[in-house]
């Protein structure tokens, strides 16, 4: 019998390992929320841990533990189905193979995700403008951003456009990227008369954009996009 | 938002260089300049990596401030046994731990704090010494969400 745990393991967190070592033999806990032990003295600690995973549906042969040191990490912990892997290498390689999968697929909804925000704000900001003001479309701006570049996910044309008022533009919106550190994708705006900053600060994957904008011109103070602020941009 | 803290500061020092490199590319004065407008845009960006590191410098030095405080706390008056693991791991000013072991002194590691600064400093690394980082960086959102680190240090 194994020593039990002595915190509580989330369910996600179980249910993620359970479904894992099913599927390809192998879970690292590389969120941190299950506690691994020691893979120098595994005993009755890994017993422990290997008795939670069975109890949340684990069928499969009994459990090894081992730690690869990874970049950025004192060192990440794998827990292996021996039946499946019959070494601690061939059970890291199969780790890398899966989590190199799991990040091209991540990476790609992400892209796809941005895309339909970039769509939509397009589709709002038509929605808003007085009827003698229209959109023209520019060349995209390439995305291909240096996760995109690690997962071999294609290339791909982020809408960018103008708004005119008869023959002259009154504003350029001109998406910058999605990867933004401390935001969740970015689009420059630029108008006669100022410069904007427009950033969504929603979660990853987490529903629509939250736009907030900053105007250049004034204190950093963030608002919200909404029409009236839209229209105030173009001086309506 | 919060204005007035160091950090908000410096992001209102990089506005007003931001805002001066993209009136160059907005009013067409690049062109008249021969500027490209691609060359105005990774000079924006360079300027966004040195902001970065000009905020991330500034907190490095709250951290050390806080963990310094934390450790007084915990060895001043405490009798030996209290206070060695303290002292021990602490060091002597000539050898402070690095900066992720105090920031796991700040926060859980498991925590999204914690995640949000080791992400902050491997860029600050790249960038510092001499890496190419080639992501956008929203620095009003960055200050910001410095700014909320600081303002959750633990003091005891």
């Amino acid at each position: 019998m194994g020593v039990a745990l002595t915190k509580t393991v989330p369910d996600a967190a179980l249910k993620t390992a359970v479904a894992r070592l099913h599927a390809v033999g192998v879970f690292a806990d590389e969120d941190n929320q299950l506690q691994f032990p020691s893979p120098i003295m595994p005993g009755p600690r890994l017993r422990g841990l290997q008795d939670l995973i069975r109890s949340a549906g684990y069928r499969g042969g009994d459990l090894d533990i081992v730690t690869v040191e990874e970049e950025d990490n004192d060192g990440l912990t794998v827990l292996f189905d021996r039946d499946r892997h019959l070494t601690a290498e061939a059970a890291v390689g199969a780790w890398h193979t899966d989590h190199a999968n799991r990040w091209r697929q991540y990476v790609e909804t992400r892209v796809k995700d941005w895309l339909d925000r970039l769509e939509a704000l397009k589709d709002t900001m038509a929605a808003w403008l007085p009827s003698d003001l229209s959109i023209k479309d520019l060349p995209p701006t390439p995305l291909h951003e240096t996760l995109m570049r690690r997962y071999s996910v294609p290339r791909a044309d982020m809408p960018t456009f103008e708004i005119w008022n008869g023959s002259q533009a009154v504003m350029r919106v001109e998406p910058r990227g999605l990867w933004v550190v401390g935001a969740n994708g970015r689009v420059d705006l630029t108008t006669r008369q100022s410069a904007y900053i427009l950033v969504d600060i929603s979660e990853p994957l987490s529903g629509p954009a939250e736009w907030k904008v900053y105007d250049l011109s004034k204190h950093l103070k963030s608002e919200t996009l909404d029409a009236a602020f839209f229209l105030g941009m173009l001086g309506r | 938002m919060m204005i007035g803290t160091v950090f908000m500061d410096i992001a209102e020092e990089w506005r007003n260089i931001d805002r001066f490199l993209m009136n160059y590319e907005r009013l067409g004065i690049a062109d008249q300049a021969g500027l490209e407008t691609e060359t105005l845009k990774i000079q924006r960006s360079r300027n966004d990596q040195a902001y970065f590191l000009y905020i991330f410098t500034r907190f490095e030095k709250c951290v050390d401030e806080a963990v310094d405080h934390i450790v007084q706390n915990r060895t001043q008056d405490a009798d030996w046994a209290e206070r060695r693991i303290w002292q021990a791991w602490y060091g002597t000013s000539r050898r402070r731990p690095e900066f992720m072991r105090k920031v796991e002194i700040l926060f859980d590691k498991n925590r999204n704090n914690f995640k949000t600064i080791q992400y902050y400093h491997k860029i600050r690394n790249e960038i510092a010494h001499g890496g190419e980082w080639t992501e956008q960086l929203a620095i009003p959102q960055v200050a910001e969400a410095i700014d909320s680190l600081v303002s959750d240090f633990p003091t005891t």
